[in-house]
């Protein structure tokens, strides 16, 4: 008799689960009026929500995190806690870095001398363990593969383009490697205006390495400067709808995207035009190197 | 000691007939090609990389061999009742276990020095450099062998043999994990909470500070024998505490 009345026992587990239902039901039909139809549609379609996508974010996530230990010769890095900054024990300013990629770093994992609690246990646990006092850097040369792989992963990694060609151009001494980046990128996310700001530059700095006659390269930064500009407006008119703000790299970029276009008028000598986006990017960005930019175009206009 | 030499033989032996050796062979064998694997992608300057990928595999794997070679010595010689004719001659019950403790200690490090000359060879493949600091990582990989097969051969008298197992991966494997998380919240503890967790830290087998990987893969100098010296003191007492453990329990046990 038990037996038999044992599946009534269920019942108020089926109850439960259909209360549940229905309270998650009227949450996901709130979402959906947050969304259009076609963000909806775009979303069922999105890599992002797929199993092999997550599966490839994860593996970038994974492969990112690893780039950062291979940038600090292995050191595990942490966020200290309160107590520990209160202690002096914080996170340190990368300093042998370029403008623009400034950044804090974390503390190592195993204690400094002073903060350690385990005596000669610490020592020997700094002595096996990859430990620096000094925060320093690896080559950055030998993240480029890195890079490369993470893009292979997620190609939609836009900051990672501009990173990897300044490494290449700039460290490496391969810009003819760093335009082929860059134009994959640009390829790939059409609507960005970091690597197009960064392939806009490259082409004004490195023309000669490049193999490009100057009114070409010249041409050819300015196109891609102006499309930067652009689509750099329209980034920032969204990011402020949003209530936020350009990080200090995209302001940086949005900022040289102004100067590289008017250095390179000047040089194509389209004084007008020059002086012309030195006044917007001046206004826009305040960025006082648009001001010496004004003067200098000024003066070539001159003849001086 | 003889004897104890002897059951480590036999133990040694029926590792071969269970093909253990054979099956890092083939592990070694999947791990060339993964690291061989990136150059297909058109990626190279990896070198790092098939360092990491194939230190992280050799280390998981001896580990792995270790722990499961070392929790089926006495339970399965119990199940099968093969260790009543072994009792049944003139050696101790003490003997029997510490032979089964040499027995996969040596198992265990043999399987090491496999591994390590199988990375050699990797390494030379790819024309990467391998310093004192690799020579120093296999001493101590070798060391931590020891130390796991006894912590493991001793656990493998207290809990079933699953139990064990997970219990021994986990102390093996997530060590490092767990140390640097009583690191981090530490200095966040305060009374009780910070005396149980510096207790705790002190209890627990820091198997982690065996593990150089990470220095022989960024090429750092190799540590000063201080250290290594330490390490292996550390390794013996810790060893020496679970065997004496071990031998009390296996005297014990009702058979």
């Amino acid at each position: 008799m038990r037996a038999k009345l044992f599946p009534l026992s269920l019942l108020p587990g089926f109850v439960l689960c259909g209360l549940l239902i229905e309270f998650h039901d009227a949450r996901i039909k709130t979402t959906r009026t947050q969304f259009t139809a076609e963000e909806l549609e775009a979303a069922k379609e999105s890599i992002a929500l797929s199993l092999m996508g997550q599966i490839q974010f994860t593996a970038h996530s994974l492969i990112w995190m690893k780039t950062l230990e291979y940038l600090h010769y292995g050191v595990a890095l942490r966020t200290p806690t309160a107590a520990e900054e209160r202690r002096g024990f914080r996170a340190r300013e990368a300093t042998d870095v370029a403008s623009g990629l400034a950044h804090k770093c974390g503390v190592p994992v195993a204690l400094s001398d002073e903060m350690d609690w385990r005596g000669p246990v610490g020592r020997l646990h700094r002595a096996v363990m990859p430990h620096m006092q000094i925060h320093r850097h690896s080559d950055p040369v030998e993240l480029i593969p890195w890079y490369q792989l993470t893009l292979k992963l997620n190609p939609n990694l836009e900051r990672l383009y501009t990173l990897s060609a300044f490494f290449m151009a700039d460290f490496a001494g391969e810009p003819q490697e760093a335009r082929s980046l860059l134009e994959a990128g640009v390829k790939t996310n059409p609507w960005t205006f970091e690597i197009r700001a960064a392939l806009g530059r490259l082409l004004f700095d490195y023309h000669q390495q490049l193999g490009l006659a100057p009114t070409t390269a010249y041409e050819k930064a300015a196109e891609a400067l102006r499309e930067a500009i652009a689509y750099g407006k329209e980034e920032k008119a969204r990011i402020e709808k949003a209530e936020g703000r350009f990080d200090a790299y995209q302001d940086q970029l949005f900022y040289e995207s102004y100067l590289f276009l008017a250095k390179s008028l000047t040089e194509l000598e389209r004084y007008d035009n020059a002086l012309a986006v030195c006044d917007e990017g001046y206004e826009i960005t305040k960025h006082n190197l648009l001001n010496v930019q004004r003067r200098i175009t000024t003066k070539r206009m001159s003849g001086e | 000691m003889e004897k104890v030499l002897g059951i480590a033989h036999v133990a040694i032996l029926e590792s071969f007939r269970r093909k253990d050796p054979y099956v890092v062979l083939i592990l070694g064998l999947v791990i060339v090609s993964g690291a061989a694997l990136f150059n297909q992608f058109g990626i190279e300057g990896l070198e790092k990389f098939v360092k990491d990928v194939a230190l992280t595999v050799t280390n998981i794997l001896c580990i792995a061999i270790c722990v499961v070679a070392a929790a089926r010595q006495l339970p399965v010689e119990i199940n099968n009742r093969t260790l009543y004719p072994l009792l049944a001659k003139p050696v101790s019950r003490t003997t029997v276990f510490l032979g089964k403790y040499v027995g996969v200690g040596l198992m265990s490090s043999a399987v090491v020095l496999l591994f390590w000359v199988e990375l050699l060879a990797i390494f030379l493949l790819f024309g990467i450099s391998a310093g004192a600091i690799f020579f120093q990582a296999l001493y101590l990989r070798i060391l931590s062998m020891w130390l796991i097969a006894a912590i493991v051969v001793t656990l493998s008298l207290f809990l079933t043999h699953g139990a064990n197992v997970t219990v021994s991966l986990l102390l093996c494997l997530a060590m490092s994990t767990f140390a640097n998380t009583v690191l981090a919240v530490h200095s966040e503890l305060e009374g009780a909470a910070r005396r149980l967790a510096e207790a705790v830290y002190w209890v627990v087998p820091h198997l982690e500070l065996f593990d150089l990987s990470k220095k022989v893969i960024h090429d750092w100098p190799s540590i000063p024998g201080v250290a290594l010296a330490a390490l292996t003191g550390y390794a013996v007492i810790y060893a020496t505490i679970f065997l004496a453990l071990g031998c009390w329990r296996f005297r014990r046990t009702a058979l």
